[in-house]
């Protein structure tokens, strides 16, 4: 799997800049030249040079030093929070799946009520009602991406239930359970996969939009679209407050996007090179 | 058909109940009292306690919501704690700017993706394609309102063609609103583009590849004639969902942009009304966007049966 996608090109780029976001996040105490809180009045607004990479902001903190340490939250939220959609809402999916009737019914119904509002708006909402902070932020793309997932893996489980193994494992007495998590789990499995790198990447730019709208980690803990809030009433006097961090943003996204391509192809053959 | 679409709509009722019972639980758990935002921290507590009665915040949460629901299908939505005003009027003043946005949007992402798309396919596999494939992502993986930031600083601070902030109504002057319009607009509608034309290159390439597209070409007709009278209207069928589908997404965008660019729309309201904890704003304000958002779904599946002839719905 790991030649084929080597083969791609594009993937590789994306394998390269999402390697590049990885390190940037692990080792930002070792790359950062100033430290991201640090104020100084003195050197306020004072655009990109030797000293400050990227320049530096209203209170004269590095960005440089601030974006790197605000990749951190980007990818903590993401990262948990796809795992904890991703592991729940898989795990209601197969429930739902297998069992059908009513508590399929009753599953999917509720999933219906959480699809039914815009995402975004839905996570404004549950962000602003536990308080702003990371771990509120955590929670809203939590609920909002759960019941996406359990939809997809429900599709899933449906289409593979009614294949021959699945009825020939039943037949052989393999109890629910055996059956849902020896048998349909894992050839469910890759569709997940693909749909999870789209939403890890839908869940950075997500928070980076709660974050601007005032709804993450709180200043001066430094965050991309707090980062970039902060530079919006300054794009005239220096631009690269807000620049900057977004095109971090861009990078790592698109990383992920290029690289979750590849794997569509290695993963799912029949749309290959589509 | 009627049937159907007569089912489906009864069937709306309990989700958008359902979905003003969250949008009130959240509401409920928000940190932050309403009476202490609009007296002040140090207003003494018998005020603070008569205005809670008043808005009828200490009675239980069941209660609340039974009233705010029986008033709700009356068509009363309540009044704003911070501006005074009935909650329905303020929302229907700021629709129109967010609706606009959006429509706006999607002419573009369609327009500008689904041309982009079918470039692409036509050109499979060569420079073209790549060069379109990879802009493509680019766009998806843009934060929109970083994109309207950059058009702000490139059309509005450095060029000036483009006016930096205010807004004017459409039904004032038309051509100055329109001015307030493109870059919000374009903002939201290039991130989508990326996502239209992905979609578009991928069903024109298996239309393509079907047979009826063979016997077209083995008649002799066209490439042009081929593509055109032939192939593009089946692989911009999935465009129609797509589109209804997206348009939800833009809803929510639309928040972000017009924070960005401080339009007077919906998603702003909503924005400025939590923080200062206007509770019957938003929970109108949602209701009326989730409630638009579930009924565009609904018509995007009832447009794709009446499009499709092998869509059937039971």
């Amino acid at each position: 799997m790991i030649k084929r996608l080597a083969r791609s090109p594009l993937s590789v780029i994306g394998a390269l800049f999402i390697v590049a976001f990885v390190v940037m996040t692990v080792a930002a105490p070792l790359l950062a030249t100033h430290d991201p809180m640090e104020l100084s009045i003195a050197e306020r607004l004072q655009p990109p040079s030797t000293e400050h990479f990227l320049g530096t902001d209203v209170y004269g903190r590095d960005i440089y030093s601030r974006v790197l340490y605000g990749s951190r939250i980007s990818v903590r939220v993401a990262v948990i929070g796809s795992l904890l959609a991703f592991f729940s809402g898989g795990l209601l999916g197969l429930v739902s799946g297998m069992a059908g009737g009513r508590v399929d019914n009753l599953l999917m119904r509720f999933a219906d009520v959480l699809l039914a509002f815009p995402g975004l708006l839905l996570a404004i909402g549950i962000s602003a009602a536990l308080g702003t902070g990371e771990t509120s932020i955590i929670l809203a793309l939590w609920i909002v991406y759960l019941p996406r997932f359990a939809r997809l893996c429900r599709a899933a489980v449906l289409q593979v239930k009614g294949l021959d193994y699945v009825q020939a494992a039943r037949s052989m007495g393999a109890r629910s359970s055996r059956v849902a998590l020896r048998h349909v789990g894992p050839n469910i499995v890759s569709p997940l996969i693909i749909q999870a790198s789209v939403y890890f990447s839908e869940m950075i730019l997500a928070e980076a939009a709660l974050s601007f709208l005032g709804l993450g980690a709180p200043p001066p803990t430094p965050s991309w679209g707090n980062i970039l809030s902060e530079g919006r009433d300054f794009m005239r006097l220096a631009p690269w407050i807000s620049v900057f961090p977004g095109l971090f943003i861009l990078f790592s996204v698109l990383g992920i996007n290029l690289f979750g391509d590849g794997l569509r192809d290695v993963l799912d053959p029949r749309d290959s090179g589509r | 058909m009627l049937q159907i679409v007569i089912l489906r709509l009864l069937g709306l009722i309990p989700v958008l109940i359902a979905i003003s019972f969250i949008t009130f639980l959240l509401m409920a758990i928000i940190p932050g009292d309403p009476a202490v935002v609009m007296l002040g921290a140090d207003a003494p507590p018998a005020s603070l306690d008569r205005l809670r009665s008043q808005l009828g915040l200490d009675r239980p949460f069941l209660e609340r919501f039974g009233w705010w629901l029986w008033n709700a299908v009356r068509g009363d939505l309540g009044n704003s704690l911070y501006h005074q005003r009935p909650v329905v009027e303020m929302i229907f003043n700021r629709l129109p700017v967010t609706l606009t946005i959006c429509v706006f949007a999607t002419v573009i992402s369609v327009v500008l993706g689904g041309a982009a798309g079918i470039l692409s396919a036509l050109k499979r596999n060569r420079p073209t394609d790549h060069a379109v494939r990879v802009l493509s992502l680019v766009g998806l993986s843009m934060p929109e309102f970083w994109l309207g930031l950059l058009l702000i600083l490139l059309f509005s601070v450095h060029w000036q063609i483009f006016p930096l902030t205010g807004y004017v109504a459409l039904n004032v002057d038309l051509l100055r609103s329109l001015q307030y319009y493109v870059l919000p607009s374009f903002a939201l509608g290039l991130t989508l583009a990326g996502f239209i034309t992905r979609l578009t290159r991928s069903s024109m390439l298996e239309t393509l590849g079907q047979d009826y597209v063979r016997t077209a070409r083995s008649k002799g007709l066209r490439e042009r004639r081929v593509v055109l009278g032939h192939a593009l209207a089946t692989a911009l069928l999935p465009l129609v969902t797509v589109v209804g589908l997206n348009f939800g997404r833009l809803l929510g965008g639309a928040v972000v942009i017009e924070t960005v660019f401080n339009l007077p729309g919906v998603g702003r309201l909503i924005v400025l009304a939590i923080t200062q904890r206007d509770f019957p704003v938003v929970q109108a304000a949602v209701l009326y966007v989730a409630a638009l958002y579930t009924i565009l779904n609904l018509l995007t599946d009832l447009s794709y049966a009446l499009l499709d002839p092998r869509v059937r719905y039971q």
